[in-house]
C-alpha cells in the first residue's frame, strides 16, 4: 500500500472495493479491536461491536467524502458504535455510565480472557473512577497511539481541552499509585 | 470537521502504516493484560467477509413487472365496480347470480334508500365475490349490446 490517497480511490471503485476492503480488514482489524475492547470490556461485546463497526465501514465506504482521513474515520466509527452499544445497554438496565464501568469492572475480573494481574486492574480501577471522556482520551493516546491532531477528529473537540484532559488523567493516576504503593 | 489537506493525510496514513500491530498486541496484552481467544481475528475475519464482500446479492423483483401486476389488478377491479354498479345493470339481472340479485332488488324496491345504500352495497361487494369471472363478462357483454349499441341506434 503505497499511501492512503490511492488506496481511498480503490476502495471508493466499485470494482476494486472488495479487494481493497479485505485490506482495509488486515490493516485496521486488530487495532479496531482493541481500541473497542477499552470501551467495551469483555471480548464477547468486543467482538460484536467489531462486527457492526466493519458492516458500517463496508455499507458507508460509497459516502465517504474524505473530510478526515481514512484512519480517524474508521476509528470515529468504531467509537461510535461502540458508544451505540454502551447507551443500548444504559437503556436496558436503567443505571448511569459510572455504574456500568464499575459493572464491567466486576465483569472483567471474571473474564476468561483477562489476564491482567492486581497492578493492572487497579490501574483500570483508577480509570473507571475518571469521567468517561477524560477515560477515552486517556485511552486513545496512551494505549491506541493516536495522535492528539487525530483524537481531536475521532472526539470533535478541541484540541486544547483534549491535550488538558489528557495531562489531567496522567497526574490523577500518579497520585493513586503513589497512594498505592504507600499502603503497600 | 477539519479537512485535512492531501500531504497530510498522506503521512499519517504512512506512519500510521507503520505503527506495528505487534506493538499494539504487545501493550494490550502483556501490560493491559486482556487477551483475546487463540486465531481469534482469523475466524474474526471471516465472519466480517462472509457478511460483506462474500454475501450474495438479494434477487431484485423488476418494478415494470410490479407495475403490470397492479395495472392488471386495477383493470379487473374496474372492470367488476362497472358491472355491478352501474344502474343500467338492472335489465340485466335475470344474468346476475341470485344472491346478488336480491340486494339489488332489495335497493330497488327501498326506492334507493340512502341510509341502506351503505349496508346493500357492502353486500354487493362481498357477494360479488362469488360471481364468476365468465359471468362478468357476459354481463359486460350485455351491457354493451342492450346499452351502448341500442342508445347509439335509437338516438339515431
Amino acid at each position: 500500500m503505497k499511501n492512503e490517497i490511492e488506496f481511498i480511490k480503490k476502495l471508493l471503485n466499485t470494482k476494486q472495493r472488495d479487494k481493497a476492503f479485505k485490506e482495509l480488514l488486515n490493516l485496521y482489524q486488530e487495532r479496531l479491536y482493541w481500541h473497542i475492547r477499552k470501551i467495551v470490556l469483555t471480548h464477547e461485546d468486543a467482538n460484536d461491536v467489531m462486527q457492526n463497526t466493519f458492516l458500517r465501514v463496508y455499507k458507508s465506504l460509497p459516502n465517504f467524502k474524505q473530510k478526515s482521513s481514512l484512519h480517524t474515520w474508521m476509528y470515529r466509527i468504531a467509537y461510535n458504535e461502540s458508544l451505540r452499544f454502551i447507551e443500548k445497554n444504559k437503556k436496558r438496565l436503567n443505571i448511569s455510565f459510572s455504574e456500568i464501568e464499575n459493572t464491567y469492572l466486576n465483569s472483567l475480573e471474571g473474564d476468561s480472557f483477562f489476564n491482567g494481574d492486581e497492578v493492572q486492574l487497579k490501574l483500570q480501577s483508577i480509570l473507571s473512577e475518571i469521567p468517561e471522556k477524560q477515560l477515552r482520551i486517556f485511552q486513545m493516546k496512551y494505549y491506541d497511539d493516536l495522535k492528539f491532531s487525530e483524537i481531536e477528529e475521532i472526539l470533535s473537540i478541541k484540541i486544547g481541552t483534549i491535550k488538558s484532559s489528557y495531562y489531567k488523567t496522567v497526574k490523577h493516576i500518579e497520585k493513586n499509585i503513589v497512594q498505592i504503593e504507600l499502603l503497600s | 470537521m477539519k479537512k485535512v489537506n492531501k500531504d497530510t493525510a498522506r503521512n499519517n496514513f504512512n506512519s500510521n502504516e507503520n505503527l506495528e500491530v505487534k506493538k499494539l498486541h504487545k501493550i494490550h496484552t502483556e501490560d493491559l493484560g486482556i487477551d483475546v481467544p487463540e486465531g481469534y481475528f482469523s475466524i474474526s475475519k471471516n465472519d466480517i467477509l462472509e457478511k460483506t464482500v462474500n454475501q450474495k446479492p438479494i434477487g431484485v423483483v423488476s418494478i415494470f413487472r410490479k407495475k403490470i401486476v397492479w395495472m392488471v389488478a386495477a383493470s379487473i377491479l374496474l372492470l367488476v365496480s362497472i358491472s355491478v354498479f352501474t344502474p343500467n345493470n338492472f335489465l340485466s339481472l335475470k344474468k346476475i347470480p341470485e344472491i346478488v340479485s336480491d340486494s339489488v332488488i332489495k335497493l330497488k324496491n327501498d326506492k334507493l334508500n340512502f341510509e341502506n345504500i351503505t349496508s346493500i352495497q357492502n353486500d354487493i361487494l362481498i357477494t360479488s365475490l362469488f360471481v364468476d369471472d365468465d359471468e362478468v363478462e357476459e354481463l359486460v357483454d350485455n351491457y354493451i349490446i342492450e346499452e351502448l349499441i341500442y342508445d347509439e341506434v335509437l338516438s339515431n
